[in-house]
């Protein structure tokens, strides 16, 4: 490889990974922490407002949903209902604790759903018709998964984070180029120690970064899915929608004219028999104004995140269309366990963790390095560590060719 | 092989002694994920697999920063 060549990439690498730095730093500490989201909710998330203490949840597969759903209603007439949430006998299995229905509700005025700060949420016990608005207090876990998750910027924050993404896994190929100049003769992980604090890093810089080469480039990637993703969710939702025949209904008929959720969870269900049902998206949200969407996963850890979707009229329950999600958009559902690493045991969770934080670790040491060679250049006018840089004879006579002073 | 004056191993102009050790881990992370993707459902003996190939690389990190306190020096 040119000299030349291998300056330039370093000049990507470098730029790259301090643009993005600052938010990997963060994306890796939240991240590492976001993996035990599951142990943090129990430790120090908020308690549920209600529990449905049951031995039989199986009994709730025919429980009534409608009459507290307008309950609800009534008690927020300003509100729209926007999603409901459907435990299943696995969740209980795993957690009665959170075998519990959701409801989520946005003011009527907000099309689309996006004014995160008006919306009210309530969990329900559907057979005793009691229930409970979300508690207020601060939920720390969920806090840490929305600065992980948009920086509580929403949808924009989503699209810059894709951003960084993209310039992580910039970063995370130059340097996975630029290795081999650098540690050429040079057996892998050698530390040099007793020179300078520069020196060290970048060593332990070259070691960590190609040690979890393949996880933070599996970061990178679902990463960028499951941001950049949104997009492309949001663009075929609108090209099924405008493929759907027009839905007949009677001029000025209102949204009160729409058939009850129970008659839609009776469809979805009879549509995916041997699914869990999970959601039911009202009407006004992504779908337009006269479809319920039904979202049902398969049982397990891995797949069980690819939805399988039903549209149901809203005006006469009746099933429209089932959705075959292209392979474009499973992959963006598949990249959900493979960034978060919730797929596993607490073993492969630790991994994770510890993977998770490496990234921190090069966003630390290729800062530092870069200030301490800014400071050298600033002050000095000279990169002497150049020569030193690699030391090893053969890499030292690489680095005497690459001018410029690269670490 | 020989050392030199900052201790680190080195053999001249071999590029293949770089190489060996990151494309061995690269490609157990590689092939634990795709068991895992294979396996499914997260509790098969292939899917314990993948977790364990996985499980490899930071252990070689892990090894390096450990040694750190072994030999009580930076």
């Amino acid at each position: 490889m040119q000299p030349q060549t291998i300056k330039k990439l370093h000049s990507w690498h470098a730029w790259s990974g301090l643009l993005s730095g600052i938010n990997i730093f963060i994306l890796s500490v939240t991240g590492a922490i976001l993996v035990f989201v599951h142990e943090l909710h129990h430790a120090i998330g908020p308690e549920l407002p209600l529990h449905i203490t049951t031995d039989r949840p199986e009994a709730y597969a025919d429980a009534p949903l409608a009459p507290v759903v307008a309950a609800m209603q009534a008690e927020n007439p300003a509100a729209v209902p926007a999603g409901l949430g459907i435990p299943t006998v696995a969740d209980h299995a795993e957690d009665p604790d959170h075998f519990i229905y959701f409801l989520e509700m946005h003011p009527a005025d907000d099309v689309g759903g996006s004014d995160h700060d008006r919306h009210i949420a309530y969990f329900f016990d559907p057979l005793t018709r009691e229930f409970a608005p979300k508690s207020d207090v601060v939920d720390i876990p969920e806090w840490i998964w929305y600065l992980h998750a948009n920086l509580f910027l929403g949808f924009a924050g989503q699209i810059f984070l894709g951003i960084v993404g993209i310039a992580f896994l910039i970063s995370t190929v130059t340097g996975l180029i630029i290795y081999g100049p650098f540690m050429k003769g040079v057996f892998f992980g050698a530390l040099r120690r007793g020179l300078t604090w520069r020196l060290l890093l970048a060593d332990w810089h070259k070691l960590i970064g190609i040690g979890t080469l393949g996880f933070n480039l599996l970061m990178a990637v679902t990463g960028i899915l499951l941001t950049l993703g949104q997009v492309l969710i949001n663009l075929y939702s609108y090209s099924v929608i405008s493929s759907l025949e027009p839905v007949a209904f009677e001029e000025g008929a209102s949204r009160h004219a729409i058939v009850s959720v129970d008659q839609v969870v009776a469809t979805a269900r009879e549509t995916f028999p041997d699914k869990n049902l999970r959601w039911i998206s009202f009407p006004g949200q992504l779908q337009g104004d006269h479809h319920y969407v039904a979202f049902a996963y398969e049982e397990g850890r891995f797949f069980s995140r690819i939805p399988y979707v039903a549209l149901i009229n809203a005006y006469d329950a009746e099933l429209s269309l089932t959705v075959d999600l292209p392979w474009y958009i499973t992959m963006i559902y598949i990249a959900v366990p493979l960034h978060f690493g919730d797929f596993g045991g607490l073993p492969l969770r630790i991994v994770y963790a510890f993977f998770g934080l490496s990234a921190g670790a090069l966003s630390v040491t290729g800062f530092i390095m870069y200030a301490i060679k800014y400071r050298r250049r600033r002050y000095e006018g000279v990169d002497s560590d150049v020569a030193n840089q690699n030391t090893p004879a053969a890499s030292r006579e690489t680095a005497r060719s690459i001018s410029g002073g690269l670490s | 092989m020989k050392a030199t004056r900052n201790s680190v191993p080195v053999s001249r102009g071999s590029w293949p002694r770089t190489w060996p050790a990151p494309v061995a881990l690269f490609v157990i992370f590689a092939l634990g994920v795709a068991l895992i993707v294979f396996a499914g459902d997260g509790n098969s003996v292939l899917s314990h697999a993948g977790e364990a190939c996985v499980a490899i690389s930071p252990l070689v990190i892990l090894y390096k920063f450990l040694n750190i306190f072994r030999r009580n020096s930076l």
